[in-house]
């Protein structure tokens, strides 16, 4: 669904990936973790398009992304960002609904999307009418996720959702969000630097270090046969914060 | 639908209000009959003088207006040209000193002559000189022993205070300090009719005097003799185009009757009545007019309301106009500054630029470009409002938090469509912030507007220093300030109805 192939990205400063390969499967919940600076976040800005490859080529569906056609693939791209980027000046509604209405959605058929999303995302109705900042934290996240669902896209592109949340709150999001994503089957791509919630969430996740992929697959994986020193030091140094190996 | 689309109403209200009060404000100009233009410079003798003129054409059944206290003798000699005014009151010794410095030109006759090169007449003399002096309160002059300008070499330690014009003309300071051989290093340049206050309190020792100022002899100042003849003969002349002899030959002729009517004693009597008795200049010229010619003027003086009335409605219309088109042009140029890499540090240094250069300056630069009068006043407003809003627009959109910038983005929101939902509605607050602080500027720099004959609250204030009266000063400055507090608050009001979010 999602390729990366041969990707470099610089800053003036410092290289970020050199030559990157990455696909990503259909249907699947990928995320990518490792330490800060890695390179995870550039990987969800790349796709999106919010910073422009200095080599390689992006492909979605087979189709190489360009400058010509990034504006319809947004479309079916959903995007939530840790601290929700919310439109302050407008309510939660009007966030959600914003991009439709510019689609020129009918009324009955957003004020229907928005219901089902309120009961998708555990989200009070009434609420739909506050403005973000009479929201509680992980309100504004739920909001946020709803906006980047209006549309139904196929792909979920999210960085670093929770981070900015208290844990019992963030707990509640992890389930609302499995339940999701089993639901509805998207192409997720989730950025995270918390192994449980990777443990928790992913289908597959992928542990990055300085620009590279160190190690591919699902947690047992990781945990068992870790392919370099990095992935144990890297586990170990999250495993007070695992409850117990998860089986599910 | 989304509330900050009013952002764009608000914008086109702004235009209907600048058209409706153009509408209301901008005086009916006169039907086919001949309209004499009367200027007079910012010191009361040219006030009476220009009131003078204009009580004669309207007693030859002309239109007539004067545009009083127009600054200096560049403003009107560029007026004059250009053919804003149609006469004005000139001394035979400015024209050669100033305005003819660079030509050489023998005796008065060859300076008419190029005056008629230039389509211009010069009717008089009137019958009085008023030259440049050197004046002293008489105890300083005791002190020192002052009799004659040379006797101020001896004293290196004199302050000297002088008229800006005086300060650099082909007779002032600079050529008579190479005369006299002074060697005062403290000459200070300000406003005559502060001067003599000045004089007054002991802040200068010597100042600059027009031998026909009535304050030669409120103040008993000592006038220093010019032992070395070094100033000219400053006889006074009605400069006049020459359209008007056949436009209004009978004003022409009217004019030409106060050659040689006014001598110095009678002028420095009617500068004494004005100044020092506070009677306003129009009802000084009636009286000068009515014993001189027997002409009866129905003088009526207009009553406080209505004056500030008038005043208002000149300012208000400079702001209105001149901030409705800043904000126009200021917020998309402040969009494009934030929006464009490396053309934004260009805009906004432009916007700088323009901001350093002095108001008066400004007002001036305006007056070959646009002439006298609300126009030049107006653009020389709206360059000053540039910045504030510019600025406040680009750092607004600037200091949307990253998030929210590119969250626009990823939602696949057209440029356009981000600037609109997200971007402007996210900066009205510090766009609002701008505005206001540009009004709040335009308010108070549209008083200076009056010295190129814009009117607003600036004129009582001028015609308050020219008098030394606080009451007329207070009648411009104290609405010039409830205006400026009332538009901030206006400001505050439309902020709270803008911005519902937090």
């Amino acid at each position: 669904m999602i390729t990366l192939q041969n990707v470099s990205f610089s800053y003036p400063s410092e290289a970020i990936l050199t030559n990157f390969n990455l696909s990503l499967k259909r249907g699947t919940t990928t995320i990518l973790i490792g330490p800060s600076g890695c390179g995870k976040s550039t990987i969800l800005r790349l796709i999106n398009r919010l910073i422009i490859p200095g080599s390689g080529a992006i492909l979605i569906a087979g189709q190489r992304v360009t400058e010509n056609n990034i504006q319809s693939l947004r479309l079916n791209m959903g995007y939530v960002i840790q601290e929700g980027g919310l439109f302050p000046n407008m309510t939660a509604r009007q966030n959600i609904s914003l991009m439709a209405r510019r689609l020129a959605w009918p009324e009955e058929k957003i004020s229907k999307r928005l219901e089902d999303l309120a009961s998708l995302t555990h989200f009070p109705v009434d609420n739909l009418n506050r403005f973000p900042s009479q929201l509680s934290g992980g309100q504004r996240q739920r909001v946020s996720l709803m906006r980047a669902l209006m549309l139904d896209p196929e792909i979920l592109l999210l960085d670093e959702p929770f981070g900015a949340l208290d844990p019992l709150i963030r707990l509640g999001l992890h389930e609302s969000m499995r339940e999701i994503f089993n639901r509805l089957k998207k192409t997720v791509v989730m950025v995270s630097h918390d192994l449980h919630e990777a443990a928790f969430l992913g289908d597959e996740i992928i542990l990055m270090n300085k620009g590279k992929i160190i190690q591919t697959g699902p947690i047992e994986t990781l945990i068992k046969t870790p392919a370099q020193k990095f992935v144990s030091d890297f586990i170990r140094a999250q495993r007070s914060h695992l409850p117990e190996v998860e089986n599910d | 639908m989304i509330r900050n689309c009013n952002q764009k109403f608000f914008i086109g209200n702004s235009i209907v209000a600048i058209l409706i009060l153009h509408f209301i404000f901008l005086p009916i100009e006169g039907n086919a009959q001949t309209v004499v233009k009367i200027g007079s410079k910012k010191f009361t003798e040219s006030v009476i003088l220009g009131e003078i003129a204009t009580q004669l054409a309207k007693s030859e059944q002309f239109s007539a207006r004067h545009k009083a206290e127009l600054g200096g003798t560049r403003v009107l000699w560029n007026a004059l040209n250009n053919g804003e005014i149609d006469v004005y009151p000139e001394y035979s010794g400015t024209l050669r000193q100033e305005i003819l410095a660079n030509r050489e030109v023998a005796g008065f006759s060859s300076v008419i002559s190029y005056l008629d090169s230039l389509g211009i007449i010069a009717i008089g003399p009137l019958g009085f000189n008023n030259t440049y002096a050197l004046g002293a309160l008489q105890e300083t002059a005791q002190k020192y022993d002052l009799k004659k300008i040379s006797d101020l070499s001896k004293y290196p330690q004199l302050i000297f205070g002088f008229t800006n014009e005086f300060m650099d003309r082909g007779d002032g300071w600079p050529s008579l300090r190479r005369a006299y051989g002074l060697p005062q290093k403290d000459v200070r340049g300000l406003d005559h009719d502060l001067a003599y206050r000045a004089l007054e309190n002991g802040s200068l020792d010597v100042i600059d005097l027009y031998s026909t100022d009535a304050e030669i002899k409120y103040y008993n100042l000592l006038i220093l003799q010019d032992d070395l003849h070094h100033f000219p003969e400053y006889e006074a002349y009605f400069l006049v185009r020459k359209e008007l002899l056949k436009a209004a030959p009978e004003f022409i002729q009217a004019l030409k009757k106060l050659t040689g009517r006014i001598d110095a004693l009678k002028m420095s009597a009617l500068n004494a009545q004005a100044k020092l008795e506070k009677i306003p200049a129009a009802q000084v010229a009636a009286q000068f007019l009515k014993s001189t010619f027997q002409l009866e003027q129905n003088y009526k003086k207009e009553a406080l309301w209505g004056r500030i009335w008038q005043r208002t409605k000149e300012h208000l219309f400079l702001v209105l106009v001149s901030l409705s088109l800043a904000i126009l042009i200021s917020i998309p140029l402040g969009v494009l500054a934030a929006k464009i890499k490396t053309g934004g540090s260009i805009i906004l240094g432009i916007a700088g630029i323009i901001q350093t250069i002095p108001s008066l300056a400004i007002l001036v630069f305006m007056i070959p470009l646009l002439g006298i009068g609300a126009q030049p006043a107006m653009m020389a407003l709206f360059l000053y409002s540039l910045l504030p809003i510019i600025r406040n627009t680009f750092s607004g959109i600037k200091d949307i938090p990253t998030p929210i910038f590119e969250s626009a983005i990823a939602l696949g929101l057209s440029h356009f469509d981000r600037l609109r939902f997200v971007e402007i509605p996210l900066a009205t607050r510090s766009i609002l912030a701008g505005i206001k602080t540009a009004a709040v500027i335009n308010i108070g720099t549209a008083t200076l507007g009056a010295l190129i004959g814009a009117g607003g609250f600036g004129q009582p204030i001028l015609t308050g220093i020219r008098l030394d009266s606080t009451a007329l000063i207070l009648e411009g400055a104290v609405p010039a300030a409830l205006l400026a507090l009332f538009v901030q608050g206006g400001f505050d009001v439309l902020e709270r109805v803008l911005i519902r979010h937090k």
